[in-house]
This record gives structure tokens, sequence and C-alpha cells, in this order.
């Protein structure tokens, strides 16, 4: 059976790109504008991968993610973001969201339709390995903790925006 | 026919009082005239006390001096006889007199009504003591010669060492508070040329009921930022020269030969001090500002007194609406003459009188053309550079306002651009799987797959370069290891090189401790290899990155075997949007010149054409 993919992006143009990407590449996708279309669908389907905006009007990215979770514990997930400082390294970020929020891959927009179905295939590759139930466990657990977690990671991450007016 | 007759001239006694009014303004000019007198009466020192009024007992004045002392002859002669003083031969060959002609008596009449002269000759047993009462010439219907003086023979205790003279004034005119004691003081210090004070010559000052025994008044000299020494000989040889005085360093030291226009003037130095800044009254000794003239040893009044514009600094200040370069009030001059050498600068009673002689004339000539020198070296040595400094702030105050408003329109941008770009790149690779899915193999749907996305990798590459700009913060400045920082950058960049055939080495010593911004380190040295990598393009080559200690500064280069920089574009190489290579928005350089130079640090480069480049900064260590 193919693997199901839900992708939420507020805009069209970008989550049609990749719906029809990964349709190419044979997996059963489903598309969502924002967290609330995203959530109605997690409802109804089991998936096994999640690509989600980093920010979006409402819920953002990251805490989306945590909402899905309590669903979907085992659920693999993708972090895209077309808004976060340029200055920081790509790698980096991946590797802080990893760690805090356990999101397994994370890029910058644009991003090469290589790379993305790269991820994709490492992801699925490992999710055959089994899941313990201890983990999975413990992951339903954090999720309800976390809010606290997501909202330092996402400041940490978002773009400062410079100031008005003339630099010091 | 008619016979001849004389008239004689008659003055009303009103007339000390008419004459006294203008000829001594102050009481502590009075004071002044009076120790003058002293001084020409031989003194080695006057002590002068002064007991205010109070309720308990009438205040006095006592002056007294170890002077010549008077002979009776002398009393009738000089102190009696108004608007006269023939001095002695035997003081004169002793001491250039510096009083003014028979001011004295009207000194003493400004201070109290009542005065008693004590006065005792050398080898004298025997002195005089004279009594005067000032009011007797409030009569105007009286004439001069009928106000008469009681005087006795006898002895005179009250004379200070044997001989001279001392003077008692009575019934004080004025409150001697202390503001006025201050004044007194300063007036006194202010008497004497600090730089060439008369010999054998002191003068204390002791106030009744003040723990502090008596004080010797000591001229002192303002601590200033400059000074500058004017000699002129009797040979009209000149010899000016100008002193930075914090760090005694001599900066000016010129010789000239002066010519007709001064003939008439002998031999005249003068000393200027001048502040950077307006000094308080700490740093100005008391001392008010202007150019006092100094007579042997003696103050000249009114010349440096604050309406004396006699070298007419202020108004050429207040003419050119405050473009002149030397400022009233942080200037000192001195101006030391001599009746000797300069017999023609002689003895009057105002201003305008001493001014009116060619000699006069002359020295104000020379000392104004001097000014002019030292204002022609305040105005290329300070405010010129100031100028200058201040361009050159603004003009990066500039350049980092354009930098910055460019980072928030490239802020905006960026978000906007990334969302389409990310939709192209990936449909535009739909495409391509579509059609080779649908059996279509074409390798030009390839190419233009992978050339659409090189192009909207390069779009995101330099929205990423300019949002940078907006960013990053170049304020703040840490101790850092600035060999470890660019060693970082080098060995980031050392995998890119290598798969171009470049060779990126880094000379450096094991550690250089710096205090600076990180971010510029970064942003340069990754522009500059950058620009290198840019330059060698796909033929190969090498670069070094060498950092080193020049003085204090940090020097890090940045040298390459390139092709190196046209001489068109090396003219404006660090300017904005100019660039030699296909691809870049050239405004990497010109970023890297605005931000090394607001820390204070410089950027440049050298080259030859087809012998490479070297590109370099220096940053200053605090």
């Amino acid at each position: 059976m193919a693997k199901r993919i839900l992708v939420v992006d507020d805009e069209p143009d970008v989550r049609n790109a990749w719906a029809r990407s990964l349709r190419i590449e044979k997996y059963a996708v489903e598309t969502a504008a924002n967290a609330t279309e995203a959530l109605q669908k997690v409802a109804n389907h089991a998936f096994d991968l999640v690509i989600l905006d980093f920010i979006m009007p409402g819920k953002s990215g990251l805490q989306l993610l945590n909402e899905i979770r309590k669903v979907l514990p085992t659920v693999r997930s993708i972090i895209v973001s077309g808004r976060v400082d340029p200055a920081l390294e790509e790698a980096g970020i991946a590797d802080t969201l990893k760690a805090k929020l356990e999101a397994d891959a994370f890029f910058q927009k644009p991003v090469s339709d290589e790379r993305l179905l790269e991820a994709v295939e490492t992801l699925f590759a490992l999710a055959r390995e089994h899941h313990s139930w201890q983990h999975v466990a413990e992951r339903e657990l954090n999720a309800g903790k976390r809010k606290k977690d997501v909202r330092a990671v996402e400041q940490e991450l978002k773009q400062k925006k410079p100031s008005r007016g003339r630099p010091k | 026919m008619s016979t001849k007759k004389t008239l004689q001239f008659e003055a009303s006694a009103y007339l000390q009082r008419l004459i006294g009014r203008d000829l001594v303004p102050n009481e502590e000019m009075a004071i002044v005239e009076l120790v003058k007198n002293s001084y020409d009466s031989g003194a080695t020192q006057v002590n002068i006390f002064i007991q205010p009024d109070s309720e308990k007992k009438p205040g006095y004045i006592r002056i007294a001096d170890d002077g010549s002392g008077m002979s009776i002859d002398d009393i009738r002669s000089n102190f009696m006889f108004a608007g006269y003083s023939d001095r002695p031969d035997q003081t004169r060959r002793v001491r250039v007199p510096t009083g003014e002609k028979g001011i004295g008596r009207f000194a003493a009449d400004k201070l109290g009504r009542t005065l008693e002269v004590f006065t005792r000759q050398r080898r004298q047993n025997e002195g005089i003591r004279l009594r005067i009462d000032w009011r007797a010439f409030e009569a105007r219907a009286k004439a001069f010669n009928q106000i008469h003086a009681e005087y006795t023979v006898g002895p005179v205790p009250q004379v200070l060492n044997q001989h001279g003279t001392t003077l008692e004034i009575g019934r004080l005119r004025t409150q001697w508070t202390s503001a006025k004691l201050d004044s007194l003081r300063n007036w006194l210090k202010d008497l004497f040329d600090p730089f060439r004070p008369p010999k054998d010559f002191s003068v204390t000052l002791e106030l009744a009921g003040t723990r502090s025994a008596r004080e010797t008044i000591e001229p002192e000299v303002p601590e200033a930022d400059l000074v500058m020494d004017v000699a002129l000989d009797e040979a009209h040889k000149l010899r000016r020269r100008i002193k930075s005085l914090g760090d005694n360093i001599t900066l000016i030291d010129e010789r000239s030969s002066e010519g007709k226009h001064i003939e008439s003037l002998g031999a005249l130095r003068a000393r200027f001090l001048y502040f950077h800044k307006r000094p308080n009254k700490k740093l100005a000794r008391g001392l008010e500002p202007g150019v006092r003239v100094y007579r042997d040893g003696f103050r000249i009044e009114p010349f440096g007194s604050r309406d004396a514009d006699w070298l007419g600094i202020a108004e050429k200040r207040a003419k050119r609406a405050g473009h002149a370069h030397i400022v009233p009030s942080r200037l000192f001059g001195f101006v030391e003459i001599s009746r000797l050498s300069n017999p023609e600068l002689a003895d009057t009673t105002s201003r305008q009188a001493l001014l009116s002689t060619p000699a006069a004339s002359s020295m104000v000539t020379l000392l104004r053309r001097q000014l002019d020198s030292f204002e022609e070296h305040l105005r290329s040595s300070r405010a010129e550079p100031r100028w200058k400094e201040n361009r050159r702030v603004k003009a990066i105050a500039f350049e980092q306002a354009r930098l910055h408003t460019l980072g928030v329109v490239s802020y905006g941008l960026a978000h906007e651009l990334r969302q389409p770009m990310q939709a192209i790149r990936t449909e535009a690779n739909n495409i391509r799987k579509k059609l080779v899915a649908l059996g279509v193999k074409d390798e030009d749907i390839t190419d233009a797959q992978r050339a659409i996305d090189r192009g909207v990798e390069r779009i995101d590459k330099n929205i990423a370069f300019v949002s940078d700009i907006a960013k990053g913060s170049i304020e703040e400045k840490a101790v850092v290891d600035l060999v470890k920082v660019i060693r970082a950058e080098v060995e980031f960049l050392k995998p890119r090189c290598k798969a171009a055939g470049i060779s990126l080495v880094l000379e450096a010593p094991p550690s250089q401790a710096a205090t600076l911004n990180e971010f510029v380190v970064n942003v340069v040295i990754v522009n500059f290899i950058q620009n290198s990598m840019d330059a060698l393009g796909s033929e190969g080559g090498n670069i070094r990155v060498i950092v080193r200690k020049k003085r204090q500064n940090h020097y890090v280069e940045v040298v390459d075997d390139g092709p190196g920089v046209s001489a068109e574009i090396s003219e404006r190489l660090f300017k904005q949007f100019t660039t030699q290579k296909t691809g870049g928005m050239g405004v990497g350089l010109s970023y890297c010149k605005a931000i090394v130079q607001s820390h204070g640090g410089s950027v440049g480069f050298d080259s030859k054409v087809k012998k490479g480049a070297r590109f370099w900064m220096l940053l200053p260590e605090e």
C-alpha cells in the first residue's frame, strides 16, 4: 500500500507543486491550507508523513506537529520554511528541531525537488524499522507538555525583522 | 598801543575727583597702582594689609614697602604736584619705572577718604608723617593749590625696614567682601608677567581676621594645549615656535626677517597660550582670556581686559561668523616689552595714546600677523581634519543607512519571492518527471529543468545575502581569537575551493587575541575569499589568507594569483554595484568597506593585471 503523506502549506502553488511531485512518485497525498484543515484530515486518515510549513496563519507548523502527534504518535515529519533567519545554517536548524521537538527533517525554501524526495525516501526507510512502544508512549505523553518548547524554538528560528529607521 | 598782561590758569580742587574717576576706575586697580609706585621707589617687598569695615572697628588699608622713601622735597615735587612725576635718578638706574605718572594720589583717594603717609629715607634717623583728607577736594569753589596737608617730622616706626613708605588709608569707600578680595588677588596675580616676573620684588597680601597668614602673590600660568612663542630681536629677526604642550612636541619652528614696516619697533617677545576647548577657571588659573602687554614684568592696563580687543581677534571672529579659528575665549597672550628696548612704547595712561605711536602700530601689525599664522596652523591641524572626519563618519552612516534600506526591502521581498520560487522549482521538475512518465525522453527537457533549478538557486543566494546585510549586528565587540575566527571561515570554504581546483592556505600565528566584531571579520573574509575564487574561476590557482599584527592593529590579507583587477574597475572597486564578474551584484566589497570603516578600520587592495590581487583589511585594536 502506498505511503500516505499530508502536505500543509498556506501557499496553494507550493502545496500543489509538492503534492504533484509526490504523486508522480506514487505516494498518496492529501493537502491542507492550514492547521484546522490539517487536523480534520488527520482525524479521518492515518498519515505516515507530514510536510509542514513553518509559519502559517493560525497555528504554526511546529504547533500543528504537536497536535497531530496526539493522534498519530509515530508520524514522520518534515518542516519547510521561507521565513527563518537566513543567517542560520539549515543543518543547524534541523538539529535544533530534531533535538527539541523530534521533527525529522528541515529545509529552507526553495528546496530542490531532489533533496525533498530523497529525505522522504530516507524517512520511510527508517520508518520500516520498528518503533519501540515505549518511545511511542513517551511521545504521546510529551506532546502535551511541549507548548513551551515550541514557542521557544519558534522564537529562536524566526527571522528578526530589521528595525525601522536608521541603524545605529 | 596795548600793554601785555598774563592770565593764570586755576584749577578747582574738584579736579582731583574728576580726573581720579577716569584714571582709576576701580579699587583693585588703585591698589595695583600703589604697588607699582612701590616698585618704582626701589622696594623689594610690598605688604598689603586689609582690615575691612566691621561693626566694632572702622576698616583701613595699609600698604608698606621698603623702598627709598621720600624727602620733604620729593613729597613737594612729586606727591603734591598733580599729574607729574620726576623720579630721582638713583632709582632709575636700578629699575625701569612702571607706574603711571602721578597717579598714586588718585589711587589713594579712590580707596579711602583719609590718607596717612609715613616715609623715611635711607640713612635718615627721622621720617615724615603726612596727613591728607581728600574730602577737602570736594569743595568745588576752592582752587587746587588752596588745599593744604599737615606734616610732622619725627620717628616713623610704621615704616617697614628702616626705610620706605607706608600708606594708611582710612574711612574706606568700599566694603571689602570676600568676592572683592578674591578679585583683588586675581588683579595682583595678573599684575606680573608670569614668564618673566620683575626681579627682587614680592607682594604679600594679608587679610585681618583670616586664619591663614599673609600670602605671597605669585603669578600662575594657564595649562593650555598649544603655545606659540614669538621673539623679535633688535635686528628684526623673528622666530616663531608652536608647540603642543600635552606631549611637548614642537609643531612649527620658523625664522624670518621682518622688514621695514616694523622699523620703529624694538625687541619684544610674546607667548600665546591656546586651549582647544574653552577652559574652566581652574585650568585658566583664574586669568581672564585676552592678550596682555607687560612692560618690564608689569602688566599695562587695559590690554587683555575683557573689552580690550586691541588685536581685533573678537572682531575678526564676529565678522567671519565664527569661521575664524581663534576663539577669543580660549586665547591667553603675554606680550613682553621693555621701556629700555622700546622707549617709543612710552608711558601713557590710556590705550589710545599708546597705540598712536608708530612703534605701537608696528607691534599690533606684527602680532596680528603672528596670530594669522597661528590661525592657519589651527585650521590645517585641527579644524580641517575634524571636518574631514565628520564627513567620513557621515559617509559611513549614509552607506550603512543605504544598505539598511536595501536590507529592509529585501526582507519583505525574500518572504514573497521564496514561495513562487519554491513552486517554480518543484513544478519545473514535475514537468520533467511527468514527461518521463509519459514516455518522453529528451535531453533538452532535462537541461531546461536544471537551468530553471540553477536560476532559482542563484536568486535565493542573492536574496539571502542582501537580507544578511540588514540583520547582522555590527556594533558589539568582544575579545576573540582572530586566527580561530578566520580559520573557521577558511575551513568552511576549503571544500568548495578544492572542487574548483583552488588551493586555499591560511598563514597565521597560532593565535591572535583581538577586540572586534566577529560578524565583520566573517563577512569581510568570506567576501575576499569568494572574490578571489570568482577571479580564479574554473582555471584553478592559489589563494593565501595571511593574518598578522601591524603595530597595534590587526592586518588580514587575501592574496590570489588570478587575473588581477583591471585599471578601470580598480578605481571604483569598493563602490556599490561595481563588479567585474558575471553574476554577483557588486554589493559585497562596498558593504565590507562600510562595516570595517564603522569600526575605525580600513580595507584596500592592490593588483597587477595578470599577476593576481591582494585584498587587505586593517582593524584597530583598542
